[in-house]
């Protein structure tokens, strides 16, 4: 320490050096003060860290498994009361279960897998499956056991199985299928002396027409009657309605610039542009549709049965339709996600099992019940009472008329490529044939002949 | 009193109601905040004053909540931001000591790369430090959060050009007084560069405190190690429909740092100020 | 004797300089400069899709120059270049401009000066990703508090659209957030250096007669030019890594600009668009993208590194 003193005279001893010439007692204390109280931050930090190395004790004769879920917090909970009830069935066994935001849960599990960090059991969009089993990331199923596709939901299964040479391979199971309906807050409609929700596309139109209301007199609407997602999933009730193809019969063409085509995206873009009883709710920055439903802002929205508990959960007073009838009746999207188990998945046969347990009727009522979804189990339906869940009765009959979704490679590259130009026509931009023909271009020129 | 006088007192009070007035707009997105956080479920987007019964009710529900430990997470965040700001800190004052005082082999050169490096995108870097990172094993580590981001070749060069107007007297005399180079280093160099070392410190600190991509990167979503920035954007998707919770739950994240920040304003702000008028 | 004296002496004062140079070299080796090169092997190759995702890396499909034959006719990244230096632009001189008013403003004698200090620095330390998110609320169209504002004084142009969904005024408003944000920061630093100037220098002026316009012209702003120097380095860097602010507000949108025949998004900064391809698994595009960013950085680094140069 005797350098210290050596330094400190070296300094007091030259003039030129630069001091600064507050009161140093003064400064020092203050200084000292503010480091107790940033040591003291961290000094109680301390006890945190400690307790996060406790838990990383492992206990092996338990064969523990990962499941990544994108669920939110209604069917989260679900999903974690279902692994506890498998463990106790299956002593030894621990699922352990984690949330990944739904958002970027693609590139979130990809990343995964170079870091040797992925899970077991992942929940994934159905439109991943072919990327993850084209590349070998999956693993095939039936090695580990028997699957009977005709207990499933046609539409759900299906995204699951490949033929290889002639042979059924199964790369996932399906745990939810989904697809959009209307939803219709009950109070507005009841203030403007509408009882049935609207059946046709133009009986909607009035309906929205009379719902666009001036609540506080400043001239401009605060309630509207509609309120919508500019994404092509969105579009596709749009379209399927208007019974537009997607894709040429040989898969190497996309003519979704028909004249169909142009009509449904046309009436989508007239309800905010034309007859303005559509919020703009697509826009960058604007309030989200089933946020603004939530928030009593949007009288109509079309959103999917995931949010059926979630709106229950906060009071709201609300009713589901079918979507309006169009020119081909009425239809929806498909959407959904499959669990599969990861090339390197640990205890691979208890990923299978555990899903089978998740799909298994008994599991799928009590899911369908609890959350008001779509079973993906039909068999699940004998053991669910209707009565006390009209909404899943409507989504059943809603989801009979659905369209699967174009078969490609990625859809993902199918919405980058149409998004862009669908958010341009609607914010009129661009004419719709202009947006169309330019989607089916750079469809037919990025998407379909990628490999 | 004589009119002198009375201009000055009209001057002061058009200057305070100013000055009241650009603070009040600066910490509105802050106040507003705070005034949703404690608004009723439902109400978060009008303009009314139905508030959440009780008050606080909004803030007890994030607080309670399973899925996001926060007061986990702004442990993490402190953790990472100082110790990450600590050795930016202490690393770049030693390289700077190296570049102002001493004549080496390949100087220029590694000058020049350096400087070179210094504006590239953060962006770019982020494939292969990922790639780095998960060959050594880091992650879901702290090192893997803090340690390919402390070289901060700003940081060096501010010091270095600080250090260079050091008088090199100094330097000699000690060395004449049997001082050895960590000696020097230590009781010469880092009392007099200080004011910089703090302004380095302080910047990395609120650039680690911030950071969000990288530590999105390195962190599984089962991590115990996640900071704020990402427990909030994890919260965010899921309650993107309820902006009171999400309010209050940035509010968590804000008033830690903003109560810190307000005990230490002293030695924040003379950190600053001394270290950006030296030349 | 002499020389082998000073060899020695040489010796050691290499072998100190690398000791203390060592751990920052390291850092700086492993994970700054062998990315630079790792970046440029990766924009030679491509993620297909039958790439292993296990072992990426290594799986990538050798494709020489596509990535950047590519990048020359991509008119988004063209786009994304023009929007980065526009933001620039907003951001830039307009905090430096603020933090100097605010400065000279808290420089005079004033009662409870350090509340107004502190006041205007706290937003520098805020989240930048809750500082976006509730902008985006003060933002949203009919129900924002700002588009309700304007309308309430006549001017409704933001009340269907918002702030941030028009392309004229997106990018601003992420700006003027960004720009609020960090306005404090630079207030300090100009702050001490306004304090540091003599107020003899001042006095003279006066009797001098100029007035407080030629006072800041040529007295203040030529002594912290340092600092706006500093600030201008530190605002080009953000502009260039701008990512957190635009993912919390716009994801790039508004769609609605027209450039090179196709739709550009109104915010998406070239650090958005680099986020965009790494999201996509576009790895060796992203690095492609990045390496001629590099070029461009290099560029202004070098003008830079001159600025710096004459101050010395």
């Amino acid at each position: 320490m005797k350098n210290k003193g050596d330094g400190g005279n070296l300094i007091s001893n030259n003039s030129n050096i630069p001091r600064k010439n507050t009161s140093q007692v003064y400064c020092f204390f203050r200084k000292k003060l503010g480091f107790v109280i940033f040591f003291g931050y961290l000094i109680a930090s301390v006890p945190f860290f400690a307790c996060g190395k406790k838990q990383q004790g492992e206990d092996t004769s338990v064969k523990r498994i990962v499941l990544w879920e994108t669920y939110n917090n209604e069917e989260h909970d679900e999903i974690v009361r279902i692994a506890r009830q498998f463990e106790k069935l299956n002593p030894g066994t621990e699922i352990s279960i984690q949330r990944v935001p739904w958002g970027g849960h693609e590139s979130k599990l990809m990343t995964s897998m170079i870091t040797n960090t992925a899970p077991d059991i992942a929940r994934v969009d159905v439109a991943f499956l072919p990327r993850l089993v084209i590349s070998g990331s999956v693993q095939e199923l039936t090695q580990y056991g028997s699957i009977n596709t005709d207990d499933f939901v046609p539409a759900a299964i299906n995204s699951n199985v490949w033929m290889e040479n002639g042979v059924q391979k199964i790369y996932g199971l399906p745990d939810q299928t989904t697809g959009a309906a209307l939803f219709y807050n009950r109070k507005m409609f009841r203030a403007k002396g509408l009882k049935v929700p609207p059946e046709t596309w133009e009986d909607f139109l009035e309906y929205a027409k009379t719902l666009t209301i001036d609540t506080d007199g400043d001239g401009r609407p605060n309630q509207f009657g509609f309120a919508m997602d500019k994404e092509l999933w969105w579009t596709f009730p749009f379209f399927n309605t208007y019974g537009v193809k997607f894709l040429s019969e040989d898969g190497t063409r996309c003519i979704l610039n028909s004249e169909a085509g142009i009509k449904a995206l046309q009436f989508k873009v007239d309800l905010y542009q034309k007859y303005k009883v559509e919020a703009g709710a697509w826009q960058s920055g604007a309030i989200a549709p089933d946020t603004g439903f939530i928030n009593g802002m949007y009288a109509m929205i079309l959103t999917g049965p995931w949010n059926i508990k979630r709106f229950k959960d906060v009071g709201l007073d609300f009713g589901i339709a079918l979507i309006p009838r169009g020119p081909a009746g009425t239809s929806t999207n498909v959407g959904g996600s499959n669990m599969v188990v990861l090339k390197k998945a640990n205890h691979p046969e208890i990923c299978f099992k555990f899903l089978q347990y998740l799909t298994s009727p008994k599991i799928q009522a009590q899911w369908a019940s609890k959350l008001a979804q779509i079973p993906v189990n039909i068999n699940a339906e004998r053991n669910m009472d209707f009565s006390r869940q009209p909404e899943i009765k409507l989504f059943f009959e809603q989801m009979k008329t659905a369209v699967a979704r174009p078969k490609v490679i990625s859809y993902n590259g199918l919405e980058n490529a149409a998004n862009p130009y669908l958010y341009a026509a609607l914010a009129g931009k661009k004419t719709v044939k202009e947006a169309l023909d330019t989607i089916a271009k750079t469809i037919e020129e990025e998407i379909l002949v990628e490999k | 009193m004589d009119v002198k006088k009375i201009r000055e007192r009209i001057k002061k009070i058009l200057l305070l109601t100013m000055l009241s007035v650009g603070a009040i707009l600066m910490l509105f997105p802050f106040f507003w905040m705070l005034f949703v956080a404690v608004k009723a479920e439902g109400h978060g987007f009008k303009l009314d004053f139905v508030m959440a019964a009780p008050l606080f009710k909004n803030f007890a529900a994030v607080w309670n909540n399973t899925a996001f430990p926060f007061s986990r997470f702004f442990m993490n965040s402190l953790f990472v931001a100082t110790s990450g700001a600590f050795m930016t800190a202490l690393f770049c004052s030693m390289g700077a000591y190296a570049f102002a005082k001493k004549n080496f082999v390949f100087k220029e050169v590694i000058f020049w790369m350096l400087l070179s490096t210094l504006m590239i995108p953060g962006m770019m870097y982020m494939v292969p430090q990922f790639a780095l990172v998960t060959q050594f094993g880091w992650i879901n580590t702290y090192k893997g959060m803090i340690i390919p981001h402390v070289a901060n070749i700003f940081g060096l060069f501010l010091l270095r050009q600080h250090m260079e107007t050091i008088p090199d007297a100094l330097i000699s005399s000690a060395e004449i007084d049997g001082a050895n180079e960590w000696q020097i280093f230590r009781h010469i160099i880092v009392p007099l560069s200080m004011p910089i070392i703090t302004t380095v410190f302080l910047l990395t600190f609120l650039f680690q405190w911030t950071n969000f991509l990288w530590q999105l990167v390195v962190n599984t979503p089962d991590s115990l190690k996640l900071t704020l920035p990402v427990g909030l954007a994890l919260f965010r998707g899921q309650y993107s429909t309820q902006w009171t919770l999400l309010m209050a739950a940035s509010a968590f994240s804000i008033i830690p740092i903003a109560v810190l920040f307000l005990a230490l304003q002293r030695f924040f702000i003379e950190g600053l100020t001394a270290g950006a008028v030296k030349e | 004797m002499k020389i082998s004296s000073r060899n020695t002496k040489n010796i050691r004062n290499n072998v100190a300089a690398y000791l203390f140079l060592f751990p920052f070299l390291a850092v700086f080796f492993t994970f700054l400069a062998y990315p630079v090169i790792y970046s440029l092997i990766l924009s030679l190759h491509k993620v297909s899709w039958s790439t292993n995702l296990y072992n990426v890396f290594s799986d990538m499909k050798f494709v020489g120059l596509d990535n950047y034959i590519a990048l020359l006719q991509d008119s988004h990244f063209w786009w994304s270049l023009v929007v980065t230096a526009y933001y620039a632009i907003l951001t830039i001189p307009f905090t430096i401009f603020l933090g100097l008013i605010l400065a000279i403003l808290l420089n005079n004698k004033l009662p409870g000066v350090s509340l107004f200090r502190s006041a205007y620095f706290l937003p520098s330390v805020l989240d930048m990703l809750v500082v976006g998110v509730i902008w985006t609320l003060l933002y949203s169209p009919h129900f924002g508090i700002l588009p309700n504002i304007l309308n309430s004084v006549g001017y409704s142009n933001f009340m269907d659209n918002g702030i941030l969904a028009s392309p004229r005024t997106a990018l601003p408003g992420v700006a003027l957030a960004m720009v609020l944000r960090g306005a404090g920061f630079g207030m300090i630093l100009f702050l001490s250096a306004i304090q540091n100037i003599p107020v003899s220098v001042y006095e003279a002026a006066d009797i001098d007669g100029a007035n407080a316009w030629q006072k800041l012209i040529y007295i203040t702003i030529p002594l912290v030019k340092p600092i706006i120097l500093f600030l201008v380095i530190m605002g080009t860097i953000a502009s260039l890594n701008a990512f957190t602010e635009i993912y919390a507000m716009t994801q790039g949108g508004p769609y609605v600009v027209e450039f090179m025949g196709k739709i550009q998004g109104a915010t998406r900064l070239s650090g958005y668009y680099l986020f965009e391809k790494w999201e996509a698994m576009k790895f060796g595009y992203a690095a492609a993208v990045s390496y001629v960013l590099l070029l461009i950085t290099l560029v202004i680094s070098l003008i830079n590194a001159r600025l710096m140069g004459k101050r010395d």
